[in-house]
């Protein structure tokens, strides 16, 4: 009885803390929200006021007068900034749960697994902040082998690469621990960023961060087409040479150039990773493959070319951007299962 | 008393040729993969202009980096003028010259050409001096 108003009440939650999105679980009911980690600040001298948080401010990147910034609080996969993260994550949890803003609720809230205790404490003393009752942290790459629906409870190796925005985290898990965990600080934005220094380079455009991820998404690929230029992107930015703006078509094959570089250093982790694999389970990863997560699983033939730097089986998990959120809210929904793997 | 070339002596300010010139030296002494055509600089690589911008000499020369601390910003400045601008002022050549030098065009599309190819072919241009302009 007591547990039916005290602990149901409070609604648990899970959020995945992402560098580019912040997707809330509520405990019964699932992915309840899922928006930018943008916060929009309005900059009056020497006083900050939050103007917009998440969707709303994500719309402002790059459209701000000179007294507002739409900044990410989240660097790399950790706090950057911790009193606007601090606000966002406790402006999150008031909009996924709205009806029970008098409760506090527990909080299991997943990490990059190469952020530092630091960073760690940080994340743990924004939750509490915004209002936890209780805050647990969750290796990234656990809540994405366990929302890509992998056997991580099992005496068998599975190897997950879940590229998020800001960190690419490799790891080795076997019976519900992590075996072998590498973090590249190298993911989903700063491929963005390579994309906008490319055409500025090359083309003498500027753009924005819109631009280069749309055109990563559409014309990005880990691979070189096979005939010549391959899709085309139609796309508006700056001429810096000319001073007005300008539409021109970027293709395929040179943003598969430009990516090279990053995309061989995640390439290089997994083949780290796998190298770092005792034998047992590196035996398993060669039966069951690499999964990917996270939106840079969704890069052009990036499972293409994992195939053939590894020679193993690579898939893309069902629906890569969800999976943290997903496993996170799975721990929650199973925590007599899944307890072990939380840090307090 | 050993003699300076003159591109050593402090102060002075180097034509375009001799520019070029340094730039090939300066490319053949370049470590392995630093060198890519897809940003002017960032995280320690960057195509020659932006690495060159980095070299005391260049900078003696008044070469210089604009946001070196942003990838997608990061652009070469000198005299005023900066991106694309900058390096045909600097080394007193066209911009098709320019880019058939220091893009992927010149090179078969390859974004990371092995430096001493970039060196070679600033040679040959230097060489080919006076004739049509060089393009990709």
């Amino acid at each position: 009885m007591l547990r039916k108003l005290f602990g149901a009440r409070a609604g648990d939650i899970a959020i995945d803390l992402g560098t580019a999105n912040t997707l809330v679980y509520v405990k019964g009911e699932g992915i309840v929200l899922n928006e930018p980690s943008v916060v929009a600040i309005v900059d009056n001298g020497d006083k900050k006021q939050v103007l917009a948080v998440g969707e709303e401010a994500n719309r402002m990147i790059g459209r701000t007068p000179g007294n507002i910034r739409a900044i990410r609080p989240m660097r790399t996969g950790v706090i950057g900034d911790f009193e606007v993260a601090q606000f966002m994550i406790k402006h999150f949890i008031r909009k996924a749960y709205p009806k029970r803003s008098f409760a506090n609720p527990r909080v299991i809230v997943s990490v990059p697994s190469g952020a530092t205790q630091v960073e760690r404490r940080a994340i743990q003393e924004a939750a509490e902040a915004a209002g936890a009752r209780r805050v647990s942290l969750l290796e990234e790459p656990m809540a994405a082998a366990i929302g890509a629906g992998l056997p991580v409870n099992e005496p068998t190796g599975s190897m997950i690469v879940d590229i998020g925005g800001g960190t690419t985290g490799v790891a080795v898990i076997s019976l519900g621990g992590i075996v072998t965990a590498l973090t590249l600080r190298i993911a989903g934005y700063r491929l963005d960023e390579v994309i906008a220094a490319y055409i500025r380079r090359a083309h003498n455009v500027a753009i924005g961060e819109a631009t280069s991820e749309r055109i990563k998404i559409e014309v990005g690929s880990a691979i070189r087409p096979e005939n010549g230029a391959g899709r085309t992107a139609e796309i508006k930015g700056f001429d810096l040479f000319r001073g007005v703006p300008r539409a021109f078509p970027v293709s395929e094959e040179e943003i598969a150039e430009c990516l090279a570089e990053p995309i061989g250093a995640i390439v290089d982790t997994v083949k780290q990773a796998l190298e770092q694999t005792a034998p047992e389970l590196s035996a398993d990863i060669s039966d069951k493959g690499i999964v990917l997560t996270g939106g840079g699983a969704l890069l052009g033939h990036l499972d293409l070319l994992l195939r053939y730097a590894t020679g193993l089986p690579v898939t893309v998990a069902e629906d890569p951007l969800t999976c943290g959120a997903i496993g996170a809210g799975q721990v929650l929904e199973e925590l007599e299962q899944h307890g072990d793997i939380l840090q307090e | 008393m050993e003699l300076k070339r003159r591109a050593e002596i402090p102060g002075y300010h180097a034509p375009g040729r001799e520019r070029l010139a340094e730039m090939a030296r300066f490319l053949e002494s370049l470590p392995h993969g630093k060198l890519t055509f897809a940003q002017w600089y960032g995280h320690g690589r960057g195509c020659a202009v932006g690495l060159a911008a980095r070299d005391p000499w260049f900078m003696a020369q008044g070469l210089g980096l604009e946001a070196p601390d942003s990838l997608k910003d990061c652009r070469p400045v000198f005299g005023g003028r900066c991106d694309w601008s900058a390096v045909t002022a600097f080394f007193a050549i066209s911009e098709a010259e320019a880019k058939a030098l220091f893009t992927r065009n010149g090179y078969d599309g390859e974004v990371t050409p092995d430096p001493s190819r970039v060196a070679a072919k600033i040679r040959r241009h230097l060489s080919l001096a006076g004739t049509p302009a060089l393009t990709a």
